[in-house]
């Protein structure tokens, strides 16, 4: 997928989910029959212009109140089985602002193999168990998405909300900024080691029906797929691998393209290998 | 540059028939919980304003 086409997509899945821009003029939720949908993106339904619900956010409800939560396991695993991880490469808008930070000039790092761990860790303790125990929301109380687009907004515009902070408010800032410090310097440090979501998926990426096809003859292993890859990963090596986004911006090497599991091509006419042009030309 | 065929490209490790088992078990997931209602529940916890979100309760 081309990077302009990308940010498109990308912009789509930020503004589509938050159309509903009279919750921030009138200070209110949308609370239409939208919301009964659980939106495949880390999107928080506080934010006033939410349009559909957080299926972080509806798990947690539902192991608050000890009911096993079909719907929205079913909603997830279908998109799951479907395209894998890729709404996180081409949809979720923290991941957008994530790959725009890390544009940002500083010291450039590696995450630590290991990092990718916590996110499974997230999902089991602070998703399912934490809530299931205490009834109470525990990831969407250190959430960042939550901090940037329902606390700084509800907080911004409603004095009675802006009284109830407190220090848990706080704590939220500051997971927020870190993650936002962060992404200047490693790329996607919110997806690849925190996102109880992209834990989700990233279960589906081997068996999706959308998948990447990597073809050794016309790879030189020069490397460049990890250079553009947003999560650092080398595909060439594992194609399906679970910290693989799905954004297919290595697909602009000739030796990487999408595919599916039945192995024909999802997206567009197929182009002859023989008419593509060398990825160190290319990238 | 080989400028072999597209169906010569190599198969990736997806099966297709894991692929089915797994869309079915999803599909079969939503349906239950559809037929459980479960949207109604997923529309209620929606609209009402999540103060834990907010970080403010």
């Amino acid at each position: 997928m081309g990077y302009l086409k990308r940010r498109i997509f990308q912009g789509i899945g930020a503004v589509l989910p938050n159309a509903y821009v009279q919750g921030f003029l009138s200070a209110s939720l949308y609370q239409g029959p939208l919301k009964n949908v659980c939106t495949p993106l880390l999107n928080c339904y506080a934010c006033p212009s939410a349009l559909l619900s957080c299926p972080i956010g509806t798990l947690q409800h539902f192991m608050a109140i000890r009911s096993v939560p079909f719907y929205a396991i079913g909603t997830l695993s279908v998109v799951g089985a479907s395209v894998g991880r890729m709404t996180c490469g081409t949809l979720c808008p923290f991941g957008t602002l994530q790959d725009l930070l890390y544009k940002v000039r500083s010291w450039k790092f590696p995450i630590p193999a290991w990092a990718r761990y916590i996110r499974y860790a997230a999902l089991v303790v602070l998703v399912f168990a934490v809530p299931f125990f205490t009834r109470e929301s525990w990831f969407s109380k250190l959430c960042p998405v939550g901090t940037l687009i329902a606390g700084v907004p509800w907080v911004t515009m409603n004095v009675g909300v802006r009284a109830m902070i407190g220090a848990l408010f706080w704590v939220k800032i500051s997971i927020l900024l870190f993650f936002v410090t962060t992404s200047t310097m490693v790329k996607r440090p919110f997806c690849r080691a925190f996102c109880p979501l992209g834990a989700i998926f990233s279960l589906f990426n081997k068996t999706s029906f959308v998948q990447l096809a990597w073809d050794p003859d016309t790879c030189t292993r020069c490397g460049k797929c990890q250079k553009i890859c947003p999560v650092d990963i080398r595909p060439d090596r594992k194609p399906t691998d679970p910290e693989c986004v799905r954004c297919l911006d290595c697909t602009r090497c000739p030796s990487l393209k999408a595919t599916t599991v039945f192995h024909r091509q999802p997206f567009g006419p197929m182009i002859p290998r023989a008419e593509k042009t060398p990825a160190e030309e290319v990238i | 540059m080989t400028g072999k065929s597209d169906e010569e490209v190599p198969a990736m490790k997806g099966h297709p028939a894991a692929f089915l088992a797994t869309a079915a078990a999803a599909a079969g997931l939503l349906a239950f919980g559809m037929y459980r209602k479960e949207f109604g529940e997923t529309l209620l916890n929606a609209v009402l304003i999540c103060l834990s979100c907010i970080g403010v309760g």
